[in-house]
């Protein structure tokens, strides 16, 4: 038993090992440094920062898939790193800093014949956004006239051109598109969810996100009465 | 000296001109036979170069020539060689000996066209003393159909020539270096000659041996007669000379070398001296190739045809590729071959020529998929 297990040990690390060398697989950009597109032409698709990569390769003229896929990903060196040989016409990887990320992809029919090499598939992966809310108070009196005032604060609010929208109890306040808000006219006294979805585009692509601030209303003293001792 | 290539079972006319120049030969060749035609110089050189293990050598007819012979001693118009190396044939012209085949008259010294040391002895000859004949005397000859004619111990038989003419019919003397037979013939320079004679004992006793000589030197090895053979049994001699600067009228002779006292009794007959044509050829065997072919292939796209040959050695060969349909295919479109089908290779070495048997090979060429394109999805 314990011999079958080294061997099973070993036999798994041979596996990992050999999956190493021939799918010398990279995560991240191909190119990270390069300027983000400008123009449709610059990549042949751009993705929100955590969406997955999806890419398809062509069917024969039959309208039926290849035997193989070969896929290939562009080392930062520039070089050309096969990914993975697979069956299924259609590769996914999760993406993951922003930059670009680059494909090739090689298709091989039933009689082992290959075809040259595609050229390259560029996917631009957008930088990640995140919004934190400040408030100075997470609690105003329910009175209409308390008020505190809600910031968004974007992790890269100069890259882009940023769009705001805040909503109360995730109903969309009209009007509050701008980094801040200011609560007031809470007269009720209960705990309010404010929200704020930052969002920008780039070619089309659109990307968001959102935070939630509680803002506690809290009720004011009963109207006191005066009595004598 | 001509030299040229000749590839099997091409039939080709090859013409040369040879030095010193006073003609031109023409050399047909056919399966590696080599012959030539009209004759104008009494040697040359030939070289040829064959692909396989084996030719045979043919000479054609020369005006005035005959009698074609070969290196090896044998005779014919055609000799097969199995061996790179020197070869010669020669033909005969005819002979310049008068009255070599003792057919004239024998009586008159001029009509005979001979001289000798010894003594003409006849049958009618008056023969003092002689206990066997009118060659009963050492140093004596005569010129008959019959040994036995001339002397009772002689062996009864008939000429070379034609069994029933006449022959010089000898008694040698003890004493060396005196001349059997002579005449003055006349010499072309810078000409090979064939001396030949036909000789036999008339008596088993103390063979003779002669020697031929020109202008008093002797020639070649002495002409032994055999001590075996029967009398009467014709033997062969020759021997050849080249007059180099010699012209004119020269004394050609057979001269005896035999000292023995007893015996020495012999015929000659059908005496030559006649120019001759040699032709050395040298011949070169070059292997042929072997071209062996790996098959079949299958190949995606395009297949490099000349890496189905085993040993593909483009500095030494030649290759030669051709479709199915026959069609010649370049080396160039060979490396990139695009269709399938049977094709075929041959190997020819650029040096020697020689060229392999023709090999198949079948290839099989899948289509590659077009260049693909990626989209997201």
């Amino acid at each position: 038993m314990k011999k079958l297990n080294l061997f099973t040990t070993t036999l798994i690390a041979l596996l990992v090992f050999t999956a190493n060398i021939v799918f010398a697989q990279s995560a991240g950009p191909s190119d990270a440094t390069s300027a983000a597109p400008t123009n449709p032409g610059d990549a042949g698709k751009i993705e929100c920062y955590g969406s997955p990569i999806s890419l398809s390769g062509p069917q024969d003229a039959g309208g039926v898939d290849y035997t193989k896929y070969h896929w290939y990903k562009i080392d930062a060196s520039g070089t050309a790193q096969l990914v993975t040989a697979m069956t299924g016409r259609t590769y996914t990887e999760a993406s993951g800093a922003k930059g670009y990320y680059n494909y090739q992809v090689v298709t091989e029919n039933a009689n082992g014949c290959t075809s040259p090499i595609s050229d390259v598939f560029k996917i631009y992966v957008l930088p990640q956004l995140t919004v934190a809310i400040t408030t100075p108070a997470s609690s105003i009196c329910a009175v209409a006239s308390s008020a505190t005032l809600l910031t968004a604060n974007p992790t890269f609010a100069a890259a882009y051109p940023l769009s705001y929208q805040w909503t109360r109890n995730g109903v969309v306040i009209p009007g509050a598109t701008s980094a801040t808000y200011n609560v007031t006219g809470e007269t009720s006294a209960a705990t309010v969810t404010f929200g704020v979805t930052v969002s920008f585009s780039v070619l089309g692509t659109s990307c968001s996100t959102t935070s939630t601030q509680d803002i506690i209303v809290t009720p004011l003293p009963t109207k006191p009465l005066i009595t004598a001792n | 000296m001509c030299a040229f290539r000749l590839p099997p079972g091409k039939t080709k006319i090859y013409s040369c001109i040879l030095l010193p120049v006073t003609a031109c030969f023409l050399f047909s060749l056919k399966n590696e036979h080599i012959s030539m035609g009209v004759l104008t110089s009494s040697t040359q050189d030939t070289t040829i170069s064959v692909c396989g293990t084996s030719t045979t050598l043919n000479t054609v007819p020369v005006a005035g020539y005959s009698n074609p012979s070969w290196n090896d001693g044998s005779t014919g118009t055609s000799l097969t060689v199995n061996s790179s190396g020197d070869y010669w044939w020669q033909v005969t012209g005819a002979s310049v000996v008068t009255n070599g085949d003792f057919s004239a008259a024998t009586t008159n010294t001029l009509t005979r066209g001979f001289t000798s040391a010894y003594t003409y002895m006849t049958t009618a000859s008056p023969c003092p003393g002689c206990c066997c004949g009118a060659l009963s005397s050492e140093g004596t000859y005569s010129v008959n159909t019959n040994p036995h004619n001339l002397h009772n111990l002689f062996t009864a038989f008939g000429d070379h020539t034609t069994g029933s003419g006449n022959m010089l019919i000898v008694n040698g003397a003890a004493t060396a270096n005196v001349t059997v037979w002579t005449q003055n013939i006349n010499i072309l320079p810078n000409t090979n000659y064939v001396f030949s004679t036909w000789a036999t004992s008339v008596n088993p006793a103390s063979p003779a041996i002669l020697q031929f000589s020109i202008n008093g030197s002797p020639l070649g090895s002495t002409i032994n007669l055999s001590s075996t053979l029967a009398d009467g049994v014709w033997q062969y001699f020759t021997t050849t000379w080249n007059s180099g600067s010699n012209s004119g009228t020269l004394p050609i002779a057979l001269v005896n070398q035999n000292t023995s006292s007893g015996g020495n009794d012999f015929a000659v007959d059908d005496i030559v001296f006649a120019p001759v044509y040699r032709q050395n050829i040298h011949v070169t065997f070059n292997p042929i190739p072997v071209l062996a072919l790996t098959s079949p292939h299958t190949a995606c796209g395009v297949y490099d045809l000349t890496k189905t040959i085993v040993g593909y050695d483009a500095t030494t060969y030649n290759y030669f590729f051709k479709d199915s349909s026959g069609n010649t295919i370049t080396l160039a479109n060979a490396e990139v071959l695009s269709q399938s089908g049977t094709y075929t290779i041959t190997e020819q070495n650029k040096v020697t020529g020689c060229t392999s048997l023709p090999q198949q090979t079948t290839i099989t060429i899948n289509p590659n998929p077009q260049k693909p394109g990626i989209a997201s999805s």
